[in-house]
Parts: C-alpha cells; structure tokens; sequence
C-alpha cells in the first residue's frame, strides 16, 4: 500500500544550515497493519508522519501511495488525497471549540463530495460510543472522550489509512486503554493505523514498531504482541 | 452545496466571537450612515435649491439686471445707465417673445409699525404682474391692481410671518399699517415662499408695495435693480436674450467698443451657478464618508487578520482534513464580506431611521435612488477588498506549523 524508496527530508535552517528531517527512509507498508514508530523527540517521527500524510513533501526519494507517485502533485490533489484517503488524530486532538462534537466530525465531510454529512457524522460518532455526548462541545468533555471525537473525525470519511500523533500523550492510562482498544478494533476491521508513540509500552500494542533516531530507520520489527 | 457548507461552518465559529464581529462591522456601519446621509443631505439641499429656483426663475424667463455687475445685485451698479419701466415697456414692444415683466426692487431695513409693535424687514417693489411673473399668488385678500400702481396706492402685501408678527391671530386685511411711520392699507396675505435661493433671505419675512408707490414715496428714484421678464413657451430663450441684447445696446445707445451695461440671465445659468455652489455638499461630504468607509475597509480588514492568526489551528486543521487553499480563501473572504454586508444593510437601516429623525425636525433631505445602491454596493467593494489581504494570508498558512503547538 504504501513505499517509501530513499526518502530524503531537508529542512534550511537560517544561516543556511541545512537539517535532515529524513535522511535516505525506505519503508514498505502493506494494507491492515497497525505500526508504531518510535524515537527520541527531533529523531523525525513527526516529518515522517507529515510527509505519510501529503503534508510535508519529500526533498527526494519516492513516496508510492497505492502504487501512485502522488508527491509531485498540485497542493489541491494533494488535499483531496489527504481529505479521501488520510484520517489524523493529534495528541492535542485539534478540535475545534467553539462548535459541537457532531460539527467538528462533520469538518472533514464538508471538503468531501458526500451528501448527507451529518447522518455520517453521526455514525462516527457512535462508533466511538460518544452518541450522547453529539450536541457536546469539546469543553464539556473529559480528554478521552475528545479524543474518541478527534477518532470519529479522522475515520467519518473511510479513509485507509490513519496517522496517529501520540494519540495518548495528553491522556491518562484509562483513557489510553480504551483509545488504544479502538485502534485496535479499527485495525481487526482492516483499517491501517500508523501511530507515533514515546511511549515503549503503547508502543507494544501495535504489531510493528519502526524506531527511528536522526531521520533514520534504526530498527523495524515486530511487538512483543505479535511474537507472543 | 460544497461551498455553502464550508461558510456554514466559517460563520458558526466566526458567531462565537460576536462582540469582534460587531467591532468589525462597526467601522462599514458608520462608513454606510455617513454616505448615506451626506449624500441626501447633498440630493435635499440641491432638490430645495432646486424647487426654490424654479419657482423664482420660472422656465420661460429672462433676467435684466442693470450694470455689468455681480449677478443679482439688487443695488445700482456705478453705470450711468439706469433701468426704468420706461426700459422694460420698450423691450415689450420691440422683443416681440416677451410677454410680461415685473421689477426686482427691494429696500431693506423698513421700520414696520402696527399698533405699537415695530419689526424690520424688507420691502419689494412690484406690478399687478407680480403674481404671475413671480408665480407667487396671495393666500387671503387680493393682490396688487394696474390702479394700485398707476395711482402709487399706499397699498401693501404682507409675507406670512410679518403678519404673523404684526397680527397674531388677528385678520390683517383691511388694517392700517406703517411702513417708515406712511400708512398703508394691508391688501393681501403672500403665499409661502420659503428661503431664497440665492441670497438665503426670507422671503416670508417681507412685505411687497405697487413699484411706484416705492419710488415715488420710498427711493426717490425711478430706477430698479433688475427686472423679470416672461418669455412666450415656445420661444427661443437664447434668441431672445439676443434680441434683447441688440435692442437695449441700442436703447443705451452703446459704441461698438463698449461693453454692456446691463446682463441677461437666464435659469439655465442660474442653475449652473447654483450647481457649483452646491458642490461643497455634494462632494466634499461625500468624500469625507468615503474617507470614513475606507477606513472601516482597513478596521474591517487588521480585525479579520488577527482573527485568522487566532485561528490558524482552525486553518490548519481545516486543510489537513482535506480543504485546500481555494475553500480557506474562499472561506474567509466570504465571512469578511458578509460581516460588511451586514454593516451596510445595518448601516442603511440606521441612516433611514436618521433621515425620517432629521426630515421630522424640518432638514431638507432626498434619499436618491443611486445613493441607496452607492451606500448598498460600495460597502460591499469595500468588504470585499479588505477581505482579499486576510484571506489570502490564511490560505497560505502552513497546517504543519499551525498545528503543531
């Protein structure tokens, strides 16, 4: 589903500094796993992830999304690419506050070509198990339940793949738990989750864990989960 | 549909934020009230001017005025040539399109008594045609007669507010009254008149004497400021001031190389005239409430701007889950030209609401069709400009930065 030949990300510093972000990546992802990556912070876990979901682009390499070279393309493909086939989770979740839960699960729907957005909306919502919390707005939710609404978010389009950024670091281990257990059950459901973790042991619920440490690949195997 | 639900969900956000809204339709609000009301202040005053004209210088007329002097003077210029009735009955017989005339003679400061109470006020000098040529007929009593002048009656007609003054709630007609301690009898009530046109005088606020009793009791002298000619309908008024030009050059008995004792005015002109002494409403405050609105245009525009630096997680946000820069630019162009639209409408409503206050208190004031749209339409240009730099900026933010904190 997804390969990343020699995958090179160079950030120019003031000064003219040039700093790599990823330095030579070359990462295959087939449909339906569930990775981790790992890494020391500044080790160029979040580049990676951006780049994964069109918001960063490669200084060189290939990025072959579904078998497409997608990277070249216009800003707006690119958005459409990001709006089909891409859900985001935030460790700050990024909802927005002032509107209901059902309104920030519509947010993604509204760029779609979807018709009846809030029906969709809905059924997000309650495979979250938030469907009495819909008219709630984010302020008058506890952190965990915010994050199962950012969830519903990224999954009310059906896109393939889901790009987690710490998904639990702002969240306590119940709420953890139970955020992770919907990854979880995504992931039974066939959807491919790519979540970054500081965390070694969230990190062992996924089935592979990718470390990274300066732009680098340093180790890519599976969890103790799946080995167990 | 795609579009109307991105600025359905622009505007719910941009709802919660209401006192900031306000401030930023505030600036297109005063900006809207303040053309708005200039420019029918402007329309009003040119209408009154306008009507105030018509009714003194009637379509088919000419003015005679004696010496080269400035236009309307009532006062002698330092000619030697004077006009004199004898001159206008001349111009009668021999200017075949004239019809009727009447002077223009008016004597300021005429101390005017009845029973004990004194005001001051100005006297005009006219004929039986007066009425006509002037288009100001008499309310109650009767105007002036051939007899009244050719016998120089002690005769007079009172503007409304001198009989006011004078009588109060009595029936003036009939009394005696003095004008400079003569007695005359009071003939007539004048129709309201209103302000003049040209001077700003009062024209209610005066009383009008047979010509001849004025110079004969009054001035002393036999020759008037000016006088008011009637031309026929369907005549050729620029002809006619030709011809009258050639007949009183004649009449003066003018050289080749002297230049005119005299001059011709016609309404055209006067319009004119009036036209540039208007300009001071109908442009410069108009300008000023430009001024305003331009500067509501740049409020409108550093609020929007730092309501999108306030909401770059939103933007962020917005474009990671998949808008692209033309749905965010559309987006907040949209909320910024809609809080200007709703600036304008709240605008007109509110300079409506004024101009029925300041027509209530007697301000001559004309909402034209075209200041209506230009207080409609120019907020909006102006929404829409200052909305372009804003949501140009947030279209061009970048969600991985944005989103980062």
């Amino acid at each position: 589903m997804i390969e990343l030949n020699n995958i090179s990300r160079i950030f120019q510093k003031d000064g003219g500094i040039e700093v790599k972000g990823l330095d030579d990546v070359s990462l295959s992802i087939s449909k339906g796993e569930f990775i981790a990556i790992i890494g020391p912070s500044g080790s160029g876990k979040s580049t990676l992830l951006n780049t994964l979901g069109f918001l960063d682009r490669p200084t060189s390499g290939q990025y072959l999304f579904g078998g497409k070279q997608l990277s070249g393309k216009h800003t707006s493909a690119l958005a459409k690419v990001r709006n089909q086939e891409i859900g985001f989770v935030f460790q700050s979740f990024h909802l927005l506050n002032n509107v209901t839960a059902l309104e920030n699960v519509e947010l993604p729907l509204i760029y779609s070509d979807k018709k009846d957005i809030q029906k969709l909306a809905e059924a997000a919502l309650v495979s979250v198990g938030l469907e009495d919390r819909m008219d709630h707005k984010p302020n008058e939710l506890s952190g965990g339940q915010q994050q199962r609404v950012a969830i519903a978010r990224a999954l009310v389009n059906q896109p393939s793949l889901i790009l987690a950024d710490e998904p639990t670091g702002n969240l306590d281990s119940k709420s953890s738990d139970e955020i992770l257990q919907i990854f979880n059950d995504l992931n039974r459901q066939g959807k491919t989750i790519i979540m970054i973790t500081h965390e070694a042991e969230i990190a062992q619920k996924a089935k592979r864990i990718i470390r990274i440490s300066d732009g680098k690949v340093v180790s890519d195997q599976p969890s103790l989960t799946v080995e167990a | 549909m795609k579009v109307n639900r991105i600025v359905k969900s622009g505007f719910s956000i941009l709802s919660q934020s209401k006192l900031r809204t306000f401030f930023m339709a505030l600036g297109i609000i005063v900006g809207t009230v303040a053309l708005f009301l200039s420019m029918s202040f402007g329309e009003g005053s040119r209408q009154k001017m306008m009507s105030s004209i018509d009714h003194m210088f009637s379509k088919s007329s000419v003015f005679l005025v004696s010496g080269g002097g400035a236009m309307m003077s009532g006062q002698q210029s330092s000619t030697d040539t004077k006009l004199t009735l004898a001159t206008a009955e001349a111009l009668l017989e021999n200017v075949s399109s004239l019809m009727l005339y009447d002077p223009l003679q008016v004597i300021g400061a005429i101390e005017t008594t009845y029973q004990g109470k004194t005001i001051e006020i100005s006297a005009y000098g006219g004929t039986e045609n007066a009425s006509v040529v002037w288009n100001r007929d008499v309310i109650r009593g009767e105007h002036l007669t051939s007899k009244d002048v050719s016998s120089s009656a002690r005769v007079v007609l009172l503007g409304t507010k001198v009989a006011e003054s004078l009588f109060g709630d009595q029936d003036p007609i009939g009394k005696q009254i003095r004008l400079n301690n003569t007695p005359y009898e009071v003939k007539g009530i004048l129709e309201v008149a209103g302000l003049d046109a040209v001077h700003g005088l009062d024209r209610d606020n005066e009383v009008m004497i047979p010509i001849s009793t004025m110079t004969s009791r009054l001035t002393n002298i036999d020759y008037v400021g000016a006088l008011k000619f009637l031309v026929e309908t369907n005549a050729d008024t620029e002809q006619t001031v030709d011809e009258m030009t050639e007949f009183l050059r004649g009449y003066h008995k003018l050289g080749d190389d002297e230049l005119n004792d005299f001059r011709l005015i016609t309404p055209v002109a006067v319009e004119e005239m009036i036209g540039t002494m208007n300009e001071t409403f109908s442009v410069l405050l108009p300008l000023v409430a430009l001024i305003a609105m331009g500067v509501g245009g740049i409020v409108i525009s550093v609020l929007m701007l730092m309501n999108i630096k306030e909401r770059s997680m939103e933007i962020g946000l917005r474009k990671a889950l998949g808008a692209r820069n033309k749905d965010v630019f559309v987006q907040f162009l949209i909320e910024t030209s809609s809080v200007s639209l709703v600036g304008a409408v709240t605008g007109l409503g509110i300079g409506f609401f004024m101009l029925q206050v300041f027509t209530m208190h007697g301000q001559a004031m004309v909402a034209a069709p075209e200041t209506i749209l230009l207080s409609f339409i120019l907020p909006l240009v102006i929404g829409v400009l200052a909305g372009i730099l804003p949501a140009n900026k947030a279209a061009k933010l970048d969600p991985i930065v944005t989103l980062q904190a």
